[in-house]
């Protein structure tokens, strides 16, 4: 009960900025309500009076008296509707606002932790639900509670007898509902979790065609999701069910009770008591009844199929945030971009095992830092560390001379700039592309940028230039000129620190050196942090560090680590040997395709 | 005609939202002012209207709408 009324508060505090407009509608509705209420005691007059006195004069004024209220109700509804839509649309780009802000700012943990269909059916589905439900369950109610209480009392007024018997109805009707209201709450809890399923499996199946394609794979996917769908369906099935006993006892109760009701008014009129101008009005009254009733079920079902909702958005928008821009926080206005690990460790919050263990490491401005090791060996989460999407487990991180954990991650990110292995464009021109994060356009250093990450000739060449479509329904790009392109993006940023996390793995060593050979003066003054296992890439850095079973096992310039024989030679040999065997693959390859190619030729 | 309608619609269409609804707010204000005036001349205006009393007499009365609408036999 205690949940049931924390839901209702939430449902409440959704409404209250916009209480001015929906009084209004409130009102509205009420006038509404009112004016429906005299056609039927207009037609008592005109029956009991206007008909048997031949009064015409009386008779014309009841008429263009009903053209009136006519005008005046419609005119009413329209407003009423019209705020309504308003509060609707409003509320709606609100909640998707707020709820999309509080998904972007939570920590990468708990991003993990959620799946993206699931996340995508509450921003959809759930929103819908809870936003349709909002913008009219006041007017439904006020409306409900208004007719019945007002065709209660004129039906008091005309026969107090009839009315006491049609009271005697509610109690059923509401025993009813409630049995059903659980059910159907049930029902869309099961069936929300169901949705989520099958977004999520679209989102997963359509983002990864590539390599359902590559394992031939296409019937036994297509299986898998007929096979959700079907669950899916069973469940709407139950829903279709619910719905048709729901209305079949709905319709029975009301149509018993009011027939009811009419037989007995009936019998009033023939015994005397009651006119006949005053049956039609009552009888007139009781089929209004009926809809007031059926309109408050659906409320009060909609209303607990939508508990479910609100839940399932309250548990995303009462997750814990980063501290994106904490009024606490130390706000860095201008930073030289020394970075100093000092003893961190990680772990994630579930695990057994360190990633990274009692890492100390410096960088500065000016200098190329690179961190090399093998796969899994923890160099990606160092980056996460600096840029806070996880938080050290021990020890502590510096910029300049700031403990990272007290300066504002909003500042902080303002002075970083990530190439990462895993390029991101998203849908839009080149330019917007390489916009993205930078406020201030200046058209020049865009296309230096882009000169220096060796991708202006190409954009050049195209018909568009800059402008040209990439990504969905664009230019299909290959894995090196996304790479160069999210390259000259972060080189365009023009922070203080760069982070290249394996930024030109998808690059021939020939591009990859003249990309470095054009940022030697970018790199001036610049904090650049080089995250690779390439050998190539280790000879432009100042300091290496090795990391080898999550620590730090060695550290120097290039030449005395080779010297010294230890992990980081043969850590260089291993790669020299996997970069000369994938060379001679290709070469064997070309080979081959050479002697196809002549072969064709020849035939 | 049409594309006066058209105009009207595209005008209503590209108004900024909120602009819109406090315009709609205001006209629902005047118009219950308007309704008020209304109903309290209502509230005035006596018909005449013949009835029949107990005995089977008519007799003539003076009533206002409200009066009329909601007197019982």
């Amino acid at each position: 009960m205690r949940e049931r009324l924390r839901l209702l508060g939430s449902y409440f505090k959704l409404i209250l900025p916009y209480w001015d407009k929906s009084l209004l509608s409130l009102l509205c509705v009420g006038l509404t309500v009112l004016f429906s209420m005299a056609s039927p005691l207009i037609t008592k007059v005109l029956i009991d009076i206007v008909y048997p006195s031949h009064d015409i004069y009386l008779l014309t004024f009841l008429v263009i008296l009903g053209v009136v209220i006519f005008i005046f109700s419609t005119f009413f509804a329209d407003v009423s509707s019209y705020l309504d839509t308003y509060i609707h649309q409003t509320l709606s780009i609100d909640l998707r606002k707020k709820f999309f802000t509080k998904v972007l700012r939570l920590p990468l943990k708990s991003q993990h932790e959620k799946q993206v269909g699931d996340l995508m059916v509450r921003v959809t589905d759930d929103i819908d639900m809870i936003v349709d439900n909002v913008a009219e369950l006041l007017p439904v109610v006020v409306k409900t509670l208004l007719q019945l209480a007002a065709l209660l009392a004129i039906c008091w007024m005309i026969d107090w007898n009839l009315t006491l018997l049609a009271l005697g109805g509610i109690p059923f009707y509401f025993i009813q509902t409630r049995f059903f209201a659980k059910r159907f709450e049930e029902v869309q809890e099961r069936s929300q979790k169901r949705a989520s399923e099958v977004y999520t499996f679209y989102q997963e199946k359509m983002s990864n065609v590539k390599t359902i394609k590559s394992f031939n794979q296409e019937i036994y996917e297509t299986d898998r999701l007929i096979d959700k769908l079907k669950k899916m369906f069973t469940l709407a099935r139950e829903n279709l069910f619910l719905q048709f006993f729901n209305s079949f006892f709905d319709a029975t109760l009301i149509t018993l009770w009011t027939s009811f009701l009419a037989w007995f008014a009936g019998y009033r009129v023939i015994t005397g008591q009651i006119t006949i101008g005053e049956i039609m009005a009552i009888l007139i009254y009781l089929g209004q009844i009926h809809q007031p009733f059926m309109d408050f079920g659906e409320v009060y079902k909609a209303i607990n199929r939508n508990f479910v909702s609100i839940d399932r958005v309250e548990e995303i928008m009462t997750d814990e945030p980063e501290a994106f821009s904490d009024i606490k926080s130390f706000v860095l206005f201008q930073i030289d971009g020394r970075i100093k690990f000092d003893h961190v460790s990680f772990m994630y919050h579930d695990a057994t095992e360190f990633i990274l263990k009692d890492i100390c490491l410096e960088a500065g401005p000016g200098h190329v830092t690179a961190i090399c090791g093998t796969s899994g060996a923890g160099k990606s989460t160092i980056m996460d560390l600096l840029l806070r999407f996880v938080e050290p487990t021990e020890g502590k991180i510096y910029i300049d001379e700031h403990d990272l954990k007290q300066v504002s991650l909003m500042t902080l990110r303002a002075y970083i700039s990530i190439i990462s292995q895993d390029v991101v464009l998203f849908s839009g021109t080149i330019r917007e592309n390489l916009q993205y994060g930078r406020k201030q356009v200046d058209e020049e250093k865009m296309v230096q940028a882009a000169r220096n990450a060796e991708i202006h000739d190409f954009i050049a060449s195209l018909p568009a230039g800059y402008d040209t479509l990439i990504g969905e329904g664009g230019l299909d790009l290959s894995g090196g000129q996304k790479q160069r392109l999210s390259i000259a993006r972060a080189l365009y940023r023009e922070v203080k620190i760069l982070v290249m996390d394996e930024a030109t793995s998808a690059l021939d060593s020939i591009t990859e050196s003249k990309i470095y050979q054009n940022l030697k003066s970018h790199f001036q003054n610049r904090t650049v942090l080089l995250i690779t296992h390439r050998p190539s890439s280790l000879k432009n850095a100042d300091m290496i560090y090795v990391i080898s079973d999550n620590l730090i096992s060695e550290q120097g310039i290039f030449d005395d680590l080779i010297e010294k024989k230890g992990d980081f030679y043969s850590f260089y040999q291993a790669q020299i040997q996997e970069s000369e065997a994938e060379i001679n693959e290709k070469l064997k390859l070309a080979r081959y395709t050479g002697i196809k190619d002549l072969e064709e030729e020849e035939a | 005609m049409t594309s006066r309608i058209g105009t009207l619609f595209s005008r209503l269409l590209s108004e900024d939202i909120n602009k819109q609804a406090r315009r709609v707010e205001l006209i629902a204000l005047l118009v219950f002012v308007i309704l008020g005036l209304f109903v309290w001349w209502l509230w005035q205006f006596q018909l005449n209207v013949s009835l029949v009393n107990a005995e089977g007499q008519p007799v003539t009365q003076q009533l206002n709408i409200f009066e009329l609408l909601i007197m019982k036999r």
